[in-house]
């Protein structure tokens, strides 16, 4: 067995009295994809936040390539690879969309590859546009295309649907797939459409605790997952 | 949504098409704002080069405030140490040489000093108001430093004999000492270190910086070691406020602890808001222009400018608040038609 891109072991965060993670051990490996779902509040951008370094792990540790990162600045996890979207779109307003991902390619310029990533995102010929003036779907994809073009190794998106209407969710979903060939992919969702149409290993947290994992039919099937979520959703 | 940008290659960078015109437009200008003072009177000229290096020194806070989005009242204490270390050390170096070694000693202070307080504090994650206080203290403490720390600093009184800018080399020497000679060796020192700026911005590090001042963790989490950064952009400011009050006190002769207070790091901060922060030559001009200005005003009434600069301040905070440049180039754009800028129209 190869050791996993990246892997969060026995993870707990506490913020003050609050836990946010309780122990959570997950492992994503080379050229998966995996989706984590839960209320509000479960903790999944928590994790993401280990997962990147900006949030320092009460417990537990942080490997990538099997390599102990706890502790390390959250620079250096972008530099081994690990990239991420967050859950509310950022991006440099004041740049246009060439130049948001002129910075994001850190090493380096290769504009070949980044007329690619333009492609891929739909934006042919929109480098100049300035970024502040994009719709909000379009600020979700450039983000993405921001964590593509660093050619990461793990990507992780924190709810790349949020805000989007049927059609733009299901241009993300192809979107994702593309991404999996070039990049291991872990996706917080909210939207079950999104996770069914993706159809991968899925897991559910709930106060911190990963309750259930598996592929999404089976998740969907468990009864706790039912009461916790899936029956108020 | 309207985004056609229909003749834009992926190569095409952020300057516009307007580019090249604005680029030589403000050359020509700032060549001519830097000859125009030797056509006067070596009274005038001594004026101007001195309105020259506080130009110099808005230009070293517009890099750190402009570029990087750190508002410092720290200057004046960095142009104090480059201004004292030619004072002090100039006259103890033989030959030309001394406003040299002095200039040198206050560069390597200031660099070390904003280093070491800069490593700490951005390292440490203080940003914003909490950063700008802390260098409004460095100030208050170089004021201190300059006022009571006598045996060295003359105190009250300052000090005199500061060398003029030269150089020695073996038997041959140049030293810079009539009005021309001195207002060419600031102009100099002012146009290089504006166009090395200007440069260093427009490319990869302008980007950057830009990227940083929009959104710092989205920075961070994209790879960059933003606190590098700023702590990098906070100590070559602060190195060149040292030069400006080197170049300050080698063409005046003397410092005064007068020079090193807030006042001149307010100063330097209200050239930037005038000329436009960011815009680096914007500035420039504006410290050349307030500076005159002060001049007339008070050669007809002395008690009329602190009035007249307060009112034009709160006038300019609610008619154009991003300075002077970018008002004028907002007419310039309104005025001429725009060709097709592939915009939202
Ligand atoms: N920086 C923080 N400080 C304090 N509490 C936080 C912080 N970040 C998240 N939390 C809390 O941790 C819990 C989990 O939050 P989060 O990971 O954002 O949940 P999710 O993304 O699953 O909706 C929430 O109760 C939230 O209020
Ligand atoms: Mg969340």
């Amino acid at each position: 067995m190869s050791t996993p891109l990246i892997e969060a072991d026995n993870v707990g965060v506490r913020f003050g009295g609050l836990v946010a993670v309780a122990g959570v051990s997950l492992s994503i490996a080379r050229g998966e994809i995996c989706c984590i779902v839960g209320p509000n509040g479960a903790g999944k951008s928590t994790l993401f936040n280990v997962l990147t370094g900006t949030v320092k792990p009460t417990t537990g540790r942080i490997l990538i390539d099997g390599k102990n990162f706890s502790g390390r600045p959250v620079h250096a996890f972008a530099r081994r690879g690990v990239a991420r979207k967050f859950q509310a779109p950022s991006i440099f307003s004041s740049l246009n969309v060439g130049d948001n991902l002129r910075v994001a390619q850190r090493q380096g310029s290769d504009e070949i590859h980044l007329g690619e990533i333009l492609g891929l995102l739909g934006f042919s010929g929109m480098a100049d546009a300035p970024a502040g003036t994009l719709s909000h779907g379009q600020k979700q994809w450039l983000e993405i295309g921001m964590a593509l073009v660093a050619r990461p190794k793990v990507l992780l998106l924190d709810e790349p649907t949020a805000g989007m209407g049927p059609e733009e969710t299901m241009h993300t979903v192809r979107l994702i797939q593309e991404i999996a060939s070039r990049a291991a992919v872990a996706v917080i969702e909210h939207d079950m459409e999104f996770v069914r149409e993706l159809g991968v290993r899925t897991l559910v947290l709930h106060q911190g605790r990963v309750i259930a994992e598996g592929g999404f039919q089976e998740v969907a099937d468990d009864d706790h997952v039912r009461d916790v979520y899936l029956g108020r959703g | 949504m309207t985004l056609q940008a229909s003749s834009s290659s992926v190569k095409a960078t952020t300057q516009n098409k307007g580019g090249l015109a604005s680029i030589s437009l403000s050359a020509g200008l700032m060549a001519a704002v830097l000859a125009y003072p030797l056509l006067l009177s070596s009274y005038q000229m001594d004026v101007a080069r001195d309105a020259l290096i506080f130009a110099l020194l808005a230009l070293s806070l517009d890099f750190l405030w402009g570029k990087a989005g750190v508002l410092s009242f720290g200057q004046a204490a960095f142009f104090g140490m480059g201004a004292y270390a030619v004072a002090i050390v100039g006259p103890m170096v033989p030959n030309d040489n001394g406003a040299l070694a002095g200039m040198v000693t206050g560069i390597g202070l200031a660099v070390l000093v904003s280093g070491i307080v800069g490593y700490f504090l951005i390292y440490g994650g203080v940003r914003g108001a909490y950063l700008t206080i802390v260098t409004l203290a460095l100030t208050l403490i170089a004021r201190n430093v300059a006022t009571s720390w006598a045996s060295v600093t003359g105190g009250e009184a300052g000090l005199i004999g500061a060398p003029p800018p030269g150089l020695s080399i073996g038997g041959w020497s140049v030293t810079a000492s009539d009005s021309v000679s001195l207002y060419l060796v600031v102009a100099i020192v002012l146009s290089v270190t504006l166009t090395a700026l200007w440069a260093a911005s427009r490319g990869r590090l302008g980007r950057v910086l830009t990227a940083i001042q929009d959104d710092e963790a989205k920075a961070r989490a994209l790879g960059y070691d933003t606190s590098g950064y700023l702590l990098a952009v906070f100590v070559l400011s602060s190195g060149l406020a040292a030069i400006a009050g080197g170049l300050y006190a080698s063409a005046a002769g003397y410092v005064a602890p007068d020079l090193v207070g807030l006042l001149l790091s307010t100063q330097a901060i209200v050239h930037v808001a005038f000329g436009g922060r960011g815009t680096l030559i914007g500035p420039v001009l504006a410290t050349v222009l307030v500076i005159h200005v002060q001049q007339e005003v008070s050669s007809f009434s002395y008690a009329l400018w602190p009035l007249l600069l307060g009112a034009f301040f709160i006038a300019m905070v609610f008619l154009f608040p991003k300075g002077l440049l970018p008002l004028i180039s907002d007419l310039v754009h309104r005025l001429v038609p725009r060709r097709d800028r592939g915009g939202t129209a």
